[in-house]
């Protein structure tokens, strides 16, 4: 499986979930399918409340984890 | 410079340092509250701001009639005006390009965000914008006044606090019930929302009960204008009017002066809001720090961002001045006091909040489809 890096790290907001969503889209059907994720890399806190909130509305799973300074938030097709 | 004013400052700076560390454990963005509502017809964090009002608004309440509070009105709100109009619908623009408030400006540029560096420079430059047209926009002022009276009890009477907290307080019940004011986030150390929405109705309490004057801000940023201006352009300081004036000069029932501008002066705004502007930025940079996550110029944004960021400070802190306040003043502590201007600063706050909307959405992101 393919990992889409989007690294938005220092991004004001909206941009953070416009961008990951515009990026989602793009990539929809190879996500659906489970051929690719969609790791978002960013450090702002609320990314990781409106990020994993917009996804599984959308039907894909989330997965959120802290690194050195900031968040990588992994969206795949649902489990 | 006496005792009490001293120790009304470290209250305040003691203040503002939880409230920076809260704003940035919750990520409390008041400009996201507002705009998400048009970007995403959702926003989940208004009803914790809702609730952030309505115990300002108990608070402030009981303190009047436990008689903790001296000034009532407070000496820093005023009649509402045309200003008014247009520096909140200005206000809501420059917030969404900003990406953030004038307190959210704060708390993210202590935990070393550099589009809230650029901001708050904008804020800055703009408050000495405004001090150069400051006599057009006054005359604005004093001749559309709509009314004299600055609290909506003046004009009708205190019968609509106990009925208003009554009703927000059933309201907010169902949505606690309901589960709809927590928010599910991953944020290391994240403190939820509603519990900092309390605890800013509270710091207000204190804050208006040291002060007499309830939460402000917007006013220290044209003071840091003032002081530099005056550093680097002496005598294009004195020359300008804006700097002269005070914003209010009252007696307090206990003898003391109570007055102060945006000049470069050690005046009672200097003590009420200087100390908050600093609180703010340190509580964020504690908070940020302890969690290993204060990175400051590791990422710049995007230029287009940047500069929408500096320009939206800008627009900040020129419509701050215009209007008399932000929305520290108006709606964290207007609100809960049925200001006048508070209430026309909310109305208008929203229509320019869809414009700024627009605007990011569609020229600094150029996401249109």
């Amino acid at each position: 499986m393919d990992n889409l890096v989007l690294d938005i790290r220092g991004q004001i907001c909206p941009a953070c979930l416009l961008i990951s969503l515009k990026e989602l889209n793009n990539n929809r059907s190879r996500i659906k399918n489970g051929e690719a994720s969609l790791v978002v890399l960013t450090d702002h806190r609320d990314a990781t409340r409106t990020i994993p909130n917009a996804v599984t509305a959308m039907g894909y799973s989330v997965n959120v984890e802290k690194r050195e300074g900031y968040y990588e938030i992994t969206i795949k097709k649902e489990k | 410079m006496n005792e009490a004013f001293i120790q009304t400052g470290i209250i305040i700076l003691l203040s503002g340092t939880l409230l920076g560390f809260l704003f940035h454990r919750s990520d409390y963005c008041m400009a996201g509250m507002f705009r998400d509502l048009f970007l995403f017809k959702s926003s989940p964090l208004l009803r914790v701001f809702f609730v952030q009002v309505f115990v300002t608004m108990l608070l402030f309440y009981l303190a009047r009639h436990a008689g903790l509070i001296k000034l009532y009105p407070p000496p820093n709100l005023r009649e509402a005006s045309v200003a008014t109009l247009m520096g909140g619908f200005i206000f809501g623009t420059g917030m969404v390009l900003a990406g953030g408030c004038v307190i959210g400006t704060l708390y993210k540029m202590g935990a070393g965000s550099s589009g809230a560096i650029a901001s708050f420079l904008g804020l800055v430059i703009g408050s000495s914008l405004y001090a150069e047209i400051y006599p057009l926009f006054n005359k604005l002022h004093r001749n559309t006044i709509f009314t004299n009276d600055i609290l909506l009890g003046q004009a009708y009477g205190d019968g609509f606090f106990m009925p208003l907290i009554l009703l927000s307080g059933v309201l907010i019940y169902q949505w606690s019930k309901k589960g709809r004011l927590y928010q599910k986030a991953y944020a290391d150390g994240y403190i939820q929302p509603v519990r900092t929405a309390v605890f800013i109705a509270l710091i207000n309490l204190i804050i208006y009960i040291s002060s007499g004057t309830p939460m402000a801000i917007s006013t220290a940023y044209a003071k840091v204008a003032a002081f530099i201006e005056r550093f680097l352009a002496p005598s294009h300081y004195e020359s300008l009017e804006f700097f002269k004036r005070l914003s209010y000069s009252v007696k307090s029932p206990d003898g003391d002066i109570i007055s102060g501008g945006p000049g470069a002066e050690i005046d009672h705004v200097f003590t009420a809001e200087m100390p908050l502007l600093a609180g703010v930025i340190l509580g964020s940079f504690i908070s940020s720090l302890s969690l290993g996550e204060f990175r400051p110029f590791k990422k710049l944004p995007p230029l287009p961002q940047l500069v929408s960021a500096f320009i939206g400070g800008v627009l900040l802190g020129f419509s701050s001045r215009m209007a008399g306040g932000c929305n520290v003043k108006f709606l964290m502590s207007g609100l809960p006091l049925l200001s006048i201007q508070g209430i026309i600063f909310l109305v208008v706050l929203l229509p320019g909040t869809y414009a700024g909307t627009w605007i990011f959405k569609n020229l600094v992101l150029k996401l249109r489809r």
